[in-house]
């Protein structure tokens, strides 16, 4: 909790990474968005214990990581966040998948440890592409492709919103956190007896926060259903760019891991 | 021309926040707005860019009445700069946070990036284009926030409490822009020193209605004001 100030900062800080100026970054936005779907779609539908052939993807992320010049450390903290909530899904596989898979040695490997791990595999490489697009993408640019995509409006403006959202609730927590610890000789955590009305007071100070912000969006042209702006065209170059991107991935999934 | 006349601004919860204002403001003038904490002058502000939807009463800027329909062309008319600027400020750097407007508005890239340039020079902060908003200075923050709204090239400014959290410089040197800003002004302040300094116009609110309209002169006229709730 205290040091929730910082996790703005670095939720700011993945939208920062996007202003940057390498190849990948000045890719059309509709290609990485349709190629970090097509590795997805790949990566995820490998079969659940093909762990062993799912190794080979994940230099990828390194690469584009390297190209697009992001900093691993900060990308990779972000991938653990998702770590708990596939552990648990994984484990039960563990316990019920007992059957063999191979033995190294003396210890045998079942099929669920070998599920677990795949699962992990696909995990991390889903993660990494979505945070390598968010990174190296504006959010905006993004979003209008969506449109584009006639992804449905509501859905957009509820992506956009919760985009915007996060930080103005980290923030809010943030400064009550603070108040908070100032006059409750600086304990570290909040006690339960004031969880509930610091819970009410957070979800009403922030709506508030959230409505004057969407009010100066609003006041700048925000509209929830126009295209905000006139997107690039897609060219001969992307097309092709596109095609050499995927290029490698479908390959690989039906050359080496079958 | 800003005109506004008879407004009427009431909250969901009953309470009458304007109470029959009418008043305008010419091209180019420098109007302050003062009057005690809860006078309203927040609520009129808001409602002069279609935030806040008036219970009756009429507002036009240049001529074109304000109204559900043509909120897109009021807005790139009149300007309001909130009172807080973390409000205002949400893109990852200042030169997008400006680029913001024109972009929503349509303006292609280069138009853009040139508003973006013109409004960073405007106020003098061109090394705070590459920035993030979290970590500029209460200053440097009004005037990024300025520069949002003035990439949008309006015609008429409307501030709320511009002078809050800065300190004596910072307050100098927005004093001394916005008396550069050639757009008409209407100012919400308690400073009312700044609003000698840069207002010629000065218009006294109280519970929702207007009780005074005239010259700085009216700044130093202490039992008017006192009455006032000032
Ligand atoms: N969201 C709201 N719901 C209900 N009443 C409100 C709301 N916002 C403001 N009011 C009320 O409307 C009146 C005018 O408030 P407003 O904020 O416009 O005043 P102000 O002149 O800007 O005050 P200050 O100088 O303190 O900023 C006050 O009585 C206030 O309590
Ligand atoms: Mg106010």
């Amino acid at each position: 909790m205290p040091d929730i100030g910082a996790r703005v900062h670095e939720l700011r800080a993945l939208e920062n990474l996007a202003a940057g100026r390498t190849v990948i970054h000045r890719l059309h936005p509709l290609v990485k968005l349709i190629y970090t779907l097509v590795f997805i779609v790949f990566v995820v539908s490998c079969s659940r214990y093909s762990f062993a052939g799912l190794t080979i993807y994940l230099f990828f992320p390194f690469v584009m990581m390297a190209i697009a010049e992001l900093p691993y450390k900060l990308m990779l903290s972000r991938v653990l966040i998702a770590l708990p909530f596939c552990l648990f899904g994984g484990i039960s596989n563990v316990i019920f998948d007992r059957g063999p898979a191979f033995t190294i040695g003396s210890v045998t490997v079942s099929l669920g440890m070998v599920s677990l791990a795949t699962i992990l595999v696909k995990m991390y490489l889903s993660v990494m592409a979505v945070l390598i697009l968010v990174a190296t993408t504006p959010f905006i640019d993004l979003t209008t492709q969506l449109r584009r995509l006639r992804v449905p409006t509501i859905f957009v403006m509820v992506f956009e919103m919760t985009f915007r959202y996060i930080a103005v609730l980290l923030e809010e927590v943030h400064s009550m956190m603070t108040a908070y610890r100032l006059r409750s000789g600086n304990r570290k955590a909040l006690e339960m007896k004031h969880m509930g009305s610091f819970l009410g007071q957070l979800v009403l100070r922030s709506f508030d926060r959230a409505e004057r912000v969407h009010a100066a969006m609003s006041c700048r042209g925000y509209s929830l259903h126009e295209i905000p702006r006139a997107p690039r065209k897609l060219g001969g170059v992307d097309l092709f760019a596109l095609a050499l991107v995927c290029l490698p991935t479908v390959l690989l999934r039906f050359i080496v891991i079958g | 021309m800003l005109h506004v006349k008879d407004l009427i601004i009431d909250y969901a919860d009953g309470t009458r926040a304007v109470d029959g204002l009418s008043f305008s403001v010419a091209a180019g003038e420098n109007v302050a707005l003062i009057g005690a904490n809860g006078a309203g002058k927040t609520s009129l502000l808001l409602s002069l860019v279609g935030i806040l939807t008036p219970a009756s009463g009429e507002i036009l800027i240049n001529d074109l009445p304000l109204s559900k329909d043509n909120l897109r062309q009021i807005r790139s008319q009149v300007g309001l700069v909130f009172q807080n600027p973390d409000d205002q400020l949400f893109m990852p750097t200042i030169g997008e946070d400006i680029g913001f407007g024109p972009r929503s508005f349509g303006y292609d890239e280069a138009e853009t990036a040139s508003r973006v340039t013109s409004a960073l020079e405007e106020l003098g902060i061109v090394h705070l284009g590459e920035r993030s908003p979290l970590k500029l200075s209460s200053g440097e923050k009004r005037l990024a926030a300025i520069g949002t709204v003035l990439a949008l090239s309006p015609t008429f400014l409307l501030f709320d409490e511009p002078t809050a959290f800065l300190d004596p410089r910072a307050r100098r040197n927005l004093t001394s822009i916005l008396g550069e800003l050639p757009q008409g002004k209407l100012i919400a302040t308690h400073d009312l020193s700044f609003a000698e300094q840069v207002c010629t116009r000065v218009l006294l609110v109280q519970k929702g209605k207007l009780v005074e309209d005239s010259g700085t002169g009216l700044l130093a006229d202490e039992s008017t004001l006192e009455t006032a709730g000032l």
